[in-house]
């Protein structure tokens, strides 16, 4: 009805369409001011403070370029835990997506009776805490002959005396990177999941129709394609997973982690602002981190839906 | 398991098993050192020749072992002989300490009054015939310092069993006055005090594993019973010795009951509320809160100590007592109503006595089983109830700590722990301490060649841990499994695995020691049966029995009501406790406490009664969980809510403040240089900065090296008193499967590992004007080589429980808080007077000629500087009335409140909270041992705090980096290639601290070069 009015009047200006839609701002409401407070204010605020020096107690300082100047060329801790966060997203990202996408996968041949129950397991590990996990974790890595891992490895006959998994460097960024496999794996899970059952039964029978002879090609002609809004969704929820990787570490290893093995982006982040309060410092960390995780969405939006053209 | 039954080792020959027999003692592994001389009375071989014969001193065996031989050679109970003395007349006493009174505590006769905590005093009993006695003693704790009396008794010259070595006599405590309210409805505890009372005692099992006294063997004739002081001063009045005391079975007295004629009783039944325990024999054994609906009184919006006991009600013997008002003579029925979730699988067991006696037999052993899910109520007797006869007037119930069911395995248990440290002794003697040497790690042993039994051996213990698990699969109901018999299976699989190979067990040793350890832990846990008690109520013997539990909807209600309540007020607030009327002139104070409630409601409590009637400034108290007390000063600060004094902050933080303009400097206040002379000069130097002082100390801790006398002794070993006699003790340890304790270091606790030899050697963390890092020194670099030689020569474990390990012997010397000398003393008194705490071991003091430094008395000077840490108050620059800050902080610190706070603290919480106050002649003021305060005291002389500079996080930091660089590189390497020297490892380290340093001073002072005012030493 207001658009059949509209049409009639001549070209309203900016502010007369803005006040003829008022109605549908209030529908908008909710999310844009929730959406403002929570995100946008934060992270202009940490933008913002990016450029300064603040230490919590006295009022900022601006400081120019000088905290990205100093994170880019002279923080070797920083390359440590960028280089650490790679090889943790480089492992986590990509094989935590295929596996969740496999495992869902597999579930939805399940018959419908006990996918409810499978589902359950599989998703369970995301609900509970970090630290729940980190303490469970710590049961099987734990670095006497108790712990579950080395009492297998023990038992095996793979080594004499128990491995220190925790504190060990060696060993420490690998224990991460398991773990969070097996948390992550149900990140994105649930959306496939969801996803499975939105494609309409008819497709397949159309693809049967055309010729499909078994379960992969179906996977990869129907499904797959059918599934885009979900994997992309999937994507992102993987990638700030892996790239924000933190608590788990610090529930692991303490903090700070045995000569930084364990260090990623976000702890080193914390670190700056909560040990040595140099706000400053730390949002033009977190100013980093957005950025990349920005860029690789977008990377991976692009990637994605040129795919299924 | 199939010889479950006969394979206890009365039948096991064996060269390792008979020494066995008399080796199985109260700490697990006292007696590694010595294969026993002494032949006990149950053994009748011989110990092999040089085989552990360099001990000669004598471990005696458990009570339990002990009374199997009795009964075996057929040694019954003595009749009808009661032989008493006056305390006064023994034949012989050592004589300082003790004197005879002829009246005491409104008890006349020859009475001893035994002041002093040491000496011993003789009496000679002689006995018409030969058997099993019992020993009874009317004692009164004279004043001492709150814990619990320990003596010993030989008896010819011998500690006839283990047991003797520490029989326990405790204090009766009675609650000041009824709990105490606050302005906002919450309890309190009350304070306790002690009871001067007589008190009739039996000498009994002191871990409360027999739910009989103890019995001695005396044969027809004279005997000298020798009491020996461990702690505490006590007065005797008699003594008897007098045949065991058989109380009659209940089905004997329920006939006695019918032949009286006593009738149950009809519409009489009277309650106590079990939280208004009339005495009490320890402090620590208090009123606590519980929110189950139906526990009585109920909790509202307010908290309500509703409920006594726990898990703080758990040390044998210990018990409490109740009065209550009986309306009609009559049999009654005796419902308790309990909860014991704490000891899972079994039931806590108490023995019941009713004015002072038990009323049967039956009586000395009541059971209350586990429960996962809460309370229940226990009617005593279970299904069918027994009947307790009682005259109309008050009586006295008492319950006490019996732990009898578990007796004989945790007996057992402790044997398969001396067995095991026993074996590991005879393989170290084969193959020598380093086994596991990193850099040959396929070493092969054919240790069955040198030591054939070995393997028949590993199976007799793994024979004898079946026994043991069967034994607890046997107290639980049918198809549980009861998870400490999970622990022991785990151990017994290990060495199953072990017994396939025993070649291998060389290079297994330290999962062989965990193992061991594990047993010592299990036993001690066993042993600990908390009980919580809402209410005992005595009730005619057909009575319907009430409900434990509420049920689920009721449950659901409370906590909904719980949680709504929570909005509506504030749990962290400490209300007034006594109405102040109208001040002058009304101040207010905010006040954060980072310490237990408890604390904080004894400050407010005590600021109350003194700081603001005085100077008419109100406290509003507010307790902060210590975790994150940080966190939330800083939050509420930019918020402009922070308080305006915060108590209980650990020594770091105030500088953070100082340094970004939020703190205020205490020097320039009137009074100042008074209340620095309360405390060490060192004490104040952390919390110096730009030559101010932003806080003053409360409390203390420091490092004191803790050791077992009685092991020390048998391996013939002196304490250490340099680091050279630590690392030449070390390898003599080792041997004997033991080791030394030193704690491990983390990322982000200041280098406290580090700082004892880095002083030592002469070196510090900071340059003297606090700019760059002080560890490029040869002097720092020497300590760091010993630091790491410690883990990587001399193989001193990284990470260790050493409290259980102290107490099962298996590290009988390391160091450790100060507050391990609270945890010994409250929690493990079955090694009172068998431990001493020393300074830290030090190094000789070059006297700059070459030479070594010496003292006043030309002894050589040691110097035994360490770190350490404080907990501190402070003001904050947004504080709107600094005088009345500083007045507050000034009476707090002062030595008349800190003895006041630490002596309330420990009468509420027990010995456990002693208040290490910083206040040099507040500490004096508590009740110390000489000996114990004269180790601090010298120890405190060598504190030495480290200088707060700007970034000091990252030398914990890198020397953390640094010390496991260098010693996992070693311990843990997979080849040559991948060793670190420490030198590399610490010039690294200072390479990073420096650039940080220098980037901190930088944000800091932004013109570089700028010297940083003060923060040098």
């Amino acid at each position: 009805m207001a658009r059949a009015r509209a049409a009639g009047t001549s070209r309203p200006t900016i502010l007369g369409r803005l006040w003829r839609d008022r109605v549908s701002y209030l529908f908008m409401a909710p999310f844009l001011l929730l959406f403002t407070a929570f995100t946008i204010v934060p992270v202009a605020a940490a933008i913002g403070l990016s450029f300064t020096h603040f230490n919590l107690l006295e009022a900022p300082r601006f400081a120019g370029w000088a905290n990205f100047r100093e994170l880019f060329v002279d923080d070797d801790v920083f390359l440590i835990a960028l280089a650490n966060t790679f090889k943790f997203a480089l492992f986590t990202g990509p094989l935590g997506y295929v596996l969740a996408y496999l495992m869902a996968w597999l579930i939805s041949q399940i018959p419908k009776r006990y996918r409810l129950l499978y589902t359950l397991a599989f998703y369970v590990p995301s609900l509970t805490s970090t630290v729940v996990t980190g303490l469970l974790v710590s049961y099987f890595f734990s670095g006497d002959r108790y712990g579950f891992i080395n009492n297998l490895l023990l038992q095996m006959g793979l080594t004499e005396e128990p491995l220190n998994f925790l504190t060990d460097k060696k060993y420490m960024l690998n224990v991460l990177i398991v773990v969070q496999l097996w948390m992550s794996m149900c990140t994105g899970f649930l959306a496939f999941i969801g996803g499975f059952t939105t494609i309409p039964p008819d497709t397949y029978e159309a693809g049967l129709v055309d010729g499909i002879r078994h379960r992969f090609q179906e996977l990869w002609y129907i499904t797959l394609p059918q599934m885009k809004p979900q994997l992309l969704f999937a994507a992102v929820l993987q990638v700030v997973a892996a790239l924000a990787v933190s608590d788990l570490s610090v529930a692991l290893f303490g903090f700070p982690s045995a000569e930084y093995a364990g260090h990623t982006i976000l702890t080193h982040m914390s670190d700056f602002a909560f040990t040595r309060f140099e706000m400053g410092y730390a949002a033009a960390v977190a100013v980093v981190l957005f950025a990349m995780m920005f860029g690789l969405n977008k990377f991976l939006g692009n990637v994605l839906s040129a795919e299924g053209e | 398991m199939a010889r479950r039954r006969g394979s206890p080792g009365n039948r096991m020959g064996g060269r390792l098993r008979m020494p066995l027999l008399f080796a199985i003692c109260a700490s697990a592994v006292l007696m590694t050192a010595g294969a026993g001389q002494k032949t006990g009375p149950a053994s009748d071989a011989t110990a092999p020749a040089g085989y552990g014969a360099a001990i000669a001193s004598a471990i005696e065996e458990s009570y339990q072992r002990v009374r199997t031989g009795w009964e075996r050679r057929g040694i019954r109970d003595a009749a009808e002989v009661l032989v008493e003395l006056e305390g006064g007349d023994y034949a012989a006493a050592s004589v300082p300490g003790l004197r005879v009174e002829s009246s005491l505590a409104g008890r006349r006769g020859r009475i001893l009054s035994w002041a002093a905590e040491e000496g011993w005093v003789e009496y000679d009993v002689s006995v018409p015939r030969a058997g099993l006695y019992q020993i009874e003693l009317d004692y009164l704790a004279l004043p001492g310092r709150g814990s619990s009396i320990q003596r010993a008794l030989r008896i010819d010259g011998a500690y006839q069993y283990n047991e003797l070595k520490r029989l326990e006599f405790p204090r009766i405590w009675r609650e000041a006055g009824p709990p105490l309210k606050d302005s906002l409805g919450d309890e309190y505890n009350p304070r306790a005090v002690e009871v001067m009372r007589w008190q009739t005692a039996f000498l009994a099992h002191p871990d409360g594993l027999s739910a009989e006294p103890l019995r001695v063997h005396l044969t027809r004739g004279r005997h000298r019973l020798r009491f020996e002081a461990i702690r505490e001063p006590m007065a005797i009045a008699r003594l008897r010795v007098r045949s065991p005391r058989r109380p009659a079975p209940y089905a004997e007295v329920a006939r006695a009951y019918a032949a009286n004629g006593y009738a149950d009783v009809r519409d009489a039944a009277v309650k106590v509320q079990a939280e208004e325990a009339y005495e009490r024999s320890s402090p620590t054994i208090r009123r606590e809160q519980d929110r189950e609906p139906l526990t009585e009184p109920r909790a509202g919006k307010h908290i309500v100590l509703n409920v006594l006991g726990g898990e703080t009600w758990r040390q044998g013997g210990s018990w409490a007592s109740w009065r209550v008002k009986v309306p009609k003579s009559g049999l009654y029925r005796l419902d308790l109503r309990y909860q014991q979730s704490y000891l899972p699988d079994f039931a806590a067991g108490r023995s019941l006595f009713i004015d002072g006696e038990l009323p049967f037999a039956e009586s000395a052993f009541v059971e209350f089983p586990y429960s996962p899910h809460g309370w229940q109520v226990l009617s005593v007797g279970g299904e069918k109830p027994y009947k307790f006869y009682l005259t109309a007037g008050t009586h006295t119930i008492t319950l006490q700590v019996c732990n009898a069911r578990v007796g004989p395995v945790i007996d057992r248990v402790r044997g398969v722990a001396v067995d095991m440290a026993f074996l590991v002794q005879r393989v170290l003697q084969i193959t020598g301490p380093a086994t596991d040497d990193p850099e040959d790690p396929y070493r092969e042993w054919e240790l069955t060649k040198e030591f054939p039994d070995l393997k028949p051996s590993l199976m007799r213990i793994i024979r004898e841990l079946d026994d043991c698990i069967a034994f607890l699969y046997r107290l639980v109901r049918r198809g549980q499994h009861p998870q400490s018999a999970a622990q022991l299976a785990q151990v017994r699989d290990q060495l199953a695995d072990i017994a396939r190979d025993p070649d291998s067990l060389p290079r297994r040793l330290t999962q062989y020691r965990d193992s061991q350890a594990k047993l010592g832990a299990w036993v001690l846990n066993l042993m600990q049966q908390g009980l919580a008690l809402d209410y005992l109520a005595l009730v005619p013997p057909d009575a319907p029995r009430p409900r434990g539990a509420a049920g689920v909807f009721h449950r659901i209600w409370q906590a909904v009501r719980d949680l709504f309540g929570s909005f509506t007020r504030d749990y962290t607030q400490i209300g007034t406790f006594r109405s102040q009327g109208r001040l002058r002139q009304e101040k207010r104070l905010k006040v954060w406490v980072a310490y237990p409630r408890d604390h904080a409601r004894i400050l407010k409590e005590l600021a109350d009664e003194d700081f603001t009637p005085r100077t008419g400034i109100r406290l509003d108290v507010n307790v902060v969980p210590s975790a994150n007390v940080f966190s939330a000063l800083i939050l509420s600060y930019n918020a402009g809510r922070a308080p305006d004094v915060c108590v209980g902050l650990w020594s770091p933080y105030p500088v953070e403040f100082a340094m970004r303009n939020a703190g205020v400097d205490l020097t320039r206040f009137r009074g100042y240089n008074e209340v620095k002379a309360r405390f060490k000069p060192g004490s104040l130097v952390p919390l110096t900065y730009g030559g101010g002082v932003w806080a003053l100390p409360e409390s203390q801790d420091f490092w004191m090296l803790f050791y077992r006398q009685d092991i020390l002794d048998q391996l013939g070993l002196k304490a250490p008193n340099t680091w050279e006699e630590v690392f030449a003790l070390i390898p003599r340890l080792k041997m004997r499967g033991m080791d030394f304790y030193y704690p491990y270091p983390t990322s982000w606790n200041e280098n406290r590992e580090f700082a004892p030899f880095l002083y030592q050697c002469g070196g510090s963390f900071y340059t003297e004007d606090g700019l760059r890092s002080g560890l490029n020194t040869p002097q720092a670099l020497r300590a760091f080589k010993m630091w790491t030689q410690l883990y990587t020569d001399y193989n001193t474990p990284i990470q260790a429980d050493f409290f259980s390990r102290f107490r099962t012997g298996e590290m009988p010397i390391g160091i450790d808080d100060y507050y391990m000398y609270s945890r010994l003393t409250a929690a493990a008194p079955e090694l009172a007077g068998w431990w001493r705490m020393a300074p830290l071991p030090g190094m000789a003091k070059p006297d700059g000629k070459g030479g070594v430094a010496t003292d006043a008395d030309g002894r050589p000077l040691i110097d035994r500087s360490m770190g350490g840490y404080a907990f501190t108050c402070m003001m904050f620059r947004t504080t709107k009335d600094k005088e009345a800050a500083w007045e507050f902080m000034k009476w707090w610190t002062s030595t008349d409140v800190q003895i006041r706070f630490g002596i309330q603290l420990e009468s509420v919480v027990g010995v456990e909270a002693r208040w290490n106050s910083a206040n040099i002649e507040a500490l004096k003021g508590l009740p110390w041992a000489k000996r114990d305060i004269d180790a601090i005291l010298e120890q405190w002389n060598w504190f030495k705090e480290r200088p707060v500079v700007v970034g000091g996080y990252i030398t914990q930091r890198y020397v953390y980096n640094a010390w496991n660089r260098a010693v996992y590189s070693v311990l843990y390497s997979s080849g040559k290639g991948t060793y670190i020297p420490p030198r590399e490892a610490l010039e690294d380290a200072v390479r990073h601290i420096d650039r940080e340093l220098l980037r901190k001073r930088r944000e800091f002072f932004p013109a570089l070069g700028t010297r940083q005012p003060g923060g040098g030493e």
